[in-house]
């Protein structure tokens, strides 16, 4: 008994030997952690600019056809926009009630953005109209094209519109 | 077993004595031995006085010191948490052993020195609360013996040794091994 | 006749006593192990990154910064340390967080965009740390988002820093 047990804890300290030796020899990549909680928010946003500035629109010919004054056109001002809301649309309006003269207005929508230009628009009141729908979620532009009309019976005269553009829902 | 010898020479064994005037009861004999310390035989005047002796004793007591410590081994660990981010040097301390000495001579004053000559990290001493003398300053342990303890003279006590570990992060990781050599000495 | 022995003890009068004690030193062995440290640790919070405003015209929001917290590390592995960068999820499409770590102990890889980097593909933003400490250090977040992305109510995202080899 005794010869074996001797022999018995001999194997065992090999064993045990062994195993250290193939223990991994390498540096154990060691690492510390530290966390920062960012919280990140993008409100609404709805801007919209023009580039060119006041417009005359001189009613100086006639046709000689018609025999009325020939339209003057303008198409030189840019309309910009950038909404990242869903469902919007830009409407145009002037602040005469009651024109006495030919306002109309269209967008050539050209550049990128999302939304679809209405018909020409006649600014023949002071309430909105819509000039482009479906905008959403972009930036965006277009010409503006401005038409101004007089009839032999409207005379001489001026009239000073201030055009307002807005973003609005819809 | 003790026997008594009267003065004669002969042997008494308690019950009679023979001796060269014939036989005597020895239990009448008193005998009467006296320590000898210091070579004085006292005169106490017993009766008759036979004759008498004397032995000079000399006491020599030397310089005693003793000095012990509570704890073989120490072992003092830096690990990350010992460490504050942004800081280069890391900290710890152990305060487990203590030290204990008598000695009886004045003037005395404990050293401590370390064998390590160029240690990587910095190892510092203090002793705590002694019962007896002065604690010298925190000291950094070098080969060179600096002072522990002071005005220890003739007496016996006890303190806590208070170990602090230096490293900074720069010097990379490693280890010292230290042996403290803790000594009596002359102040 | 009463008799009375009186034995006294005769101390050694032929010995002198002699020094027995002469311990004056004591030894200890103190052992001193510097394990491999790492620690990092950051200030706190930055405040919330609030996307409100842009140019007409232009899909790119005006992007918003924080530079408020900072940052601190103590290793003594190694001279090739670094600290990486990652986000608990990738952030959608549209919407872009950068980071941007000062470092004095190694170098900067300038401002990171982390949108995308999650935990199995974190990105370094600093290496080659030295040994030693870099305390205080400033970590820029920008936040910036594309009108076309959307609006996005508030939500948080968690970013691990780690100092690793």
């Amino acid at each position: 008994m005794k010869r074996i047990l001797k022999n018995i804890t001999l194997d065992i300290v090999i064993v045990i030997a062994l195993h250290g030796a193939f223990l991994p020899q390498h540096a154990y990549s060691q690492q510390a952690t530290s966390t920062q909680v960012v919280t990140l928010r993008v409100m609404e946003l709805n801007k919209i600019d023009l580039v060119g500035g006041p417009l005359t629109l001189q009613v100086n010919s006639i046709n000689d056809d018609a025999g009325e004054p020939n339209p003057a056109i303008d198409a030189s001002t840019k309309l910009l926009w950038t909404s990242n809301g869903d469902a919007r649309k830009i409407a145009v309006g002037t602040d005469i009630a009651s024109p006495r003269f030919i306002l109309k207005i269209e967008a050539e929508k050209s550049g990128s953005g999302t939304g679809v230009a209405e018909p020409e628009v006649t600014l023949s009141d002071n309430s909105p109209h819509d000039l482009i729908l479906g905008v959403q979620r972009s930036a965006g532009s277009c010409k503006l094209k401005f038409t101004a009309m007089a009839s032999v019976e409207e005379g001489v005269g001026s009239e000073s519109h201030l055009i307002t553009y807005t973003i609005t829902g819809g | 077993m003790l026997k008594i010898v009267p003065l004669s020479g002969t042997l008494c064994d308690g019950s009679s004595v023979r001796g060269s005037k014939g036989t005597e009861d020895c239990r009448n004999y008193s005998i009467t031995v006296f320590a000898l310390l210091f070579g004085i035989l006292p005169s106490f005047g017993f009766g008759q006085t036979y004759g008498s002796a004397t032995n000079r004793i000399t006491v020599k007591v030397q310089a005693i010191t003793v000095l012990q410590i509570s704890a073989g081994i120490i072992n003092l660990s830096i690990t990350g948490s010992n460490a504050i981010a942004g800081q280069d040097q890391m900290m710890t301390t152990d305060q487990t052993s203590t030290l204990a000495w008598g000695t009886n001579s004045s003037t005395k004053k404990i050293t401590v020195n370390t064998s390590l000559a160029t240690p990587k990290f910095t190892l510092q001493l203090v002793a705590l609360n002694p019962t007896v003398g002065t604690a010298a300053s925190q000291v950094t342990l070098s080969t060179t013996a600096a002072d522990l303890l002071t005005n220890i003279g003739r007496s016996s006590g006890t303190c806590g040794l208070l170990y602090t570990a230096i490293a900074l992060a720069s010097q990379g990781t490693g280890t010292d091994a230290h042996t403290i050599t803790f000594t009596v000495a002359t102040q | 006749m009463k008799k009375s022995i009186v034995v006294a003890i005769i101390i050694g009068s032929a010995f002198a006593v002699q020094a027995a004690f002469a311990q004056s030193t004591a030894t200890q062995s103190v052992n001193l192990t510097v394990s491999t440290v790492y620690k990092i640790s950051t200030s706190g919070n930055p405040a919330a990154l609030t996307v409100t405003t842009g140019s007409a015209g232009t899909d790119a929001l005006t992007s918003v910064s924080d530079n408020s917290t900072t940052y601190s590390i103590t290793q003594n592995y190694g001279n090739a340390v670094k600290v990486t960068a990652n986000l608990d999820a990738a952030l959608q499409a549209g919407y872009t967080l950068t980071i941007n770590l000062a470092s004095t102990k190694g170098t900067s890889a300038g401002t990171v965009n982390i949108s995308n980097a999650t935990s199995g593909s974190a990105l370094s933003v600093v290496t080659g740390i030295n040994r030693g400490a870099d305390a205080g250090q400033t970590i820029s977040y920008t936040f910036s988002a594309l009108a076309s992305a959307g609006m996005l109510t508030s939500t948080t995202r968690t970013v691990t820093l780690t100092l690793t080899n």
